[in-house]
């Protein structure tokens, strides 16, 4: 049976990459593997903003990580159901899963460890120049991906 | 990651030396082009957080007498500029009004003033944001306002992104840091930054009071422009707010009775404000800054142990590199030289529209970098543009300054859009788009301020 895996993050969404990837499972009968990789690179670079920018200590630091990660995990749980709702809905074999870790590294780790087919993955709605000057995590994710890669735009939907 | 780092200081030395090593110009002395290159070394890595900002400056400082720019003696006595001091003792007692849990109780007492209707509430987070800014660190209010906001997000059932009224909320916790933030030298080190600055340049001052007179009623209107912005922006999309008072109901009462440390705190950093208004200028702001720190302690309000958890020390060594560099610059020609190369026709403007062009060029540049490396970077070149041109020290000084603290639009422009981004409630093109409306409506309302609510001050000519 074919592995369909989207990836979803606190930082990244699209209405139209949740779709497709519902689709695609639907259309070739593959088992949908919904992942939220809860991306600690959004924390730690706040973290470091507030203690290099802000030169605020560790105490605050920490409480304020601590109040985004609850909020994060719970938007994410939120998220993992109301998509696993309309994927029950649709008929659509699926599991969930939960993840925390570095983006890519995490979500290379479910794409081989579930040997996926092909990965849904939407990109943050960035300024060019800085994914020029900073990189881009999903452009990494598909050079290093041992699957196809469909990345949607966050612009294009809602 | 990591790569791009090491790429970005590798380019910044290879600049550095390029600079140093070129033929000195005509015009430009020898100290002078290596204070400037050492000054494009710390273009480069503010710009890019390659390094984090205080070991670009401390960097600096060891670079400047290492290069011949200053002498090593006047290179590292920059350290000991007051307004190093004074940011110092801020900083302690923003620990303590945090640490005594002082800050937060202010923070809810004001929210549960306004939650009587969507509108009303999203002024309450505005306008508590703003006001707690006037007297702590913005990064610091927007870190304690996120928890309150989020638990009346979670109260009023808000979806992340799909609610226009979360997006408005969180955006409003932001701007309202950001907006307040300006009003003193205690919202953000931006000012005393400049202060300092302006101090090792011309020994002119700047007074509590004054400054506070010169942009509190600009801050407070660009709070009530924000309130105005973000309803119509988004059109909020909610009619109760019942269950948020409800949940800021409850949270007073977790927060218990006042205490005693609490009540210290609060005389103390009245009475400290107190002093900064009637004595700073005769005493010096940074005196009275280090008698509250040490007050703190005297009466047990807060230990050490404290201090060192709520304060990062790296706040000693970006401020005093920053200012060495500046100074640098000042003291060697070079401000001068870069001034003429790169605003030739800015400094044959007359003082009015020369004073526009300063605050737009900051507020523009600190949308993309850290707003005290804007003021670094900026205030030397303004300085060495407005030198001859009629423009006092102290008028560049408020028109680089406040806007360099209005970033509205990135959340890599300011701690406090940083942590609002990070909730997942707005997306980066709510922020851009709402927020260059702000800023535009920033810079209309500074242009009047410029021209006819500052003369009246005396700031300009």
């Amino acid at each position: 049976m074919k592995r369909i895996v989207l990836i979803l993050t606190p930082a990244r969404f699209s209405s139209s990459c949740v779709e497709s990837a519902l689709r695609a499972a639907s259309a070739e009968r593959a088992e949908l593997v919904i992942v939220f990789v809860l991306d600690t690179t959004i924390s730690e670079d706040v973290q470091s903003r507030l203690t290099d920018m802000g030169f605020l200590g560790e105490v605050p630091s920490s409480e304020l990580l601590r109040a985004m990660r609850d909020e994060q995990v719970r938007q994410g749980k939120k998220e993992l159901s109301r998509i696993a709702d309309i994927a029950a809905e649709r008929g659509i074999r699926f599991r969930t899963e939960f993840m925390e870790g570095e983006f890519v590294t995490a979500s290379l780790e479910v794409a081989t460890k579930e040997a996926a087919d092909a990965i849904f993955v939407a990109r943050r709605e960035r300024p060019r120049l800085s994914r020029l000057v900073t990189g881009s995590a999903v452009s990494d994710l598909k050079d290093a991906a041992p699957c196809e890669v469909h990345v949607h735009d966050e612009r294009r939907s809602t | 990651m990591r790569r791009r780092k090491v790429a970005f200081v590798v380019l910044a030395l290879l600049g550095c030396s390029a600079i140093a090593l070129i033929p000195t110009p005509e015009g430009l002395s020898r100290s002078g082009q290596n204070a400037i290159a050492v000054f494009a070394l710390c273009f480069v890595l503010w710009v890019t957080n390659a390094l984090p900002l205080a070991i670009t400056s401390l960097l600096a400082i060891a670079l400047l007498p290492t290069m011949g720019a200053v002498s090593p003696t006047r290179s590292f006595a920059l350290f000991g500029n007051p307004v190093v001091f004074f940011i110092l003792g801020a900083f302690i007692l923003a620990a303590a009004l945090m640490r005594s849990g002082l800050s937060a109780r202010l923070a809810v007492a004001f929210l549960r003033q306004f939650g009587r209707s969507p509108r009303s509430l999203l002024a309450g987070v505005i306008f508590s944001g703003g006001f707690l800014a006037f007297w702590m660190p913005e990064h610091a209010v927007a870190a304690l306002l996120f928890p309150i906001v989020l638990e009346i997000a979670r109260a009023l059932e808000l979806a992340p992104r799909r609610s226009r009224y979360g997006r408005a909320l969180f955006l409003g916790l932001a701007w309202g840091a950001v907006i307040g933030g300006i009003a003193t030298f205690l919202g953000g080190a931006r000012a005393p930054l400049a202060l300092g600055i302006l101090q090792e340049h011309y020994g002119l001052s700047i007074g509590f009071l004054e400054w506070m007179i010169a942009v509190a009623p600009f801050s407070i209107a660009l709070m009530v422009v924000a309130l105005l912005v973000l309803p119509w922006a988004f059109r909020l999309d909610i009619d109760d707010v019942s269950s948020a008072r409800a949940a800021l109901d409850a949270k007073a009462r977790e927060l218990g009775p006042l205490s005693r440390r609490q009540k210290g705190v609060g005389i103390v950093t009245v009475l400290t404000v107190i002093a900064w208004i009637t004595g700073g200028k005769t005493v010096g702001l940074a005196s009275v800054s280090i008698l509250a720190a040490v007050a703190l302690f005297v009466f047990d309000l807060i230990d050490w142990r404290s201090v060192e958890e709520y304060v990062n020390w790296g706040v000693i060594l970006m401020y005093g590199g920053a200012i060495a560099v500046a100074s640098a610059l000042h003291e060697t020609g070079g401000a001068r030289y870069l001034a003429e190369l790169a605003m030739t026709r800015v400094s044959a403007l007359p003082p009015f529209p020369m004073m526009l062009v300063f605050a737009v060029l900051a507020a523009f540049l600190t949308e993309a970098i850290s707003n005290v490396a804007a003021v670094a970077l900026l205030l030397p070149i303004c300085f060495g543009v407005a030198e001859g041109s009629g423009l006092s020290p102290v008028a560049v000084v408020y028109s680089v300054a406040v806007p360099a603290g209005l970033a509205f639009a990135l959340p890599m422009g300011t701690p406090p859009n940083a942590i609002a981004y990070s909730a997942g409630y707005y997306r980066l093109r709510d922020s851009v788009a709402v927020g260059l409306l702000l800023k535009l409506a920033a810079l209309a309302i500074l242009t009047v301020v410029v021209r006819l609510y500052w003369p009246i001050l005396g700031i300009g000519t």
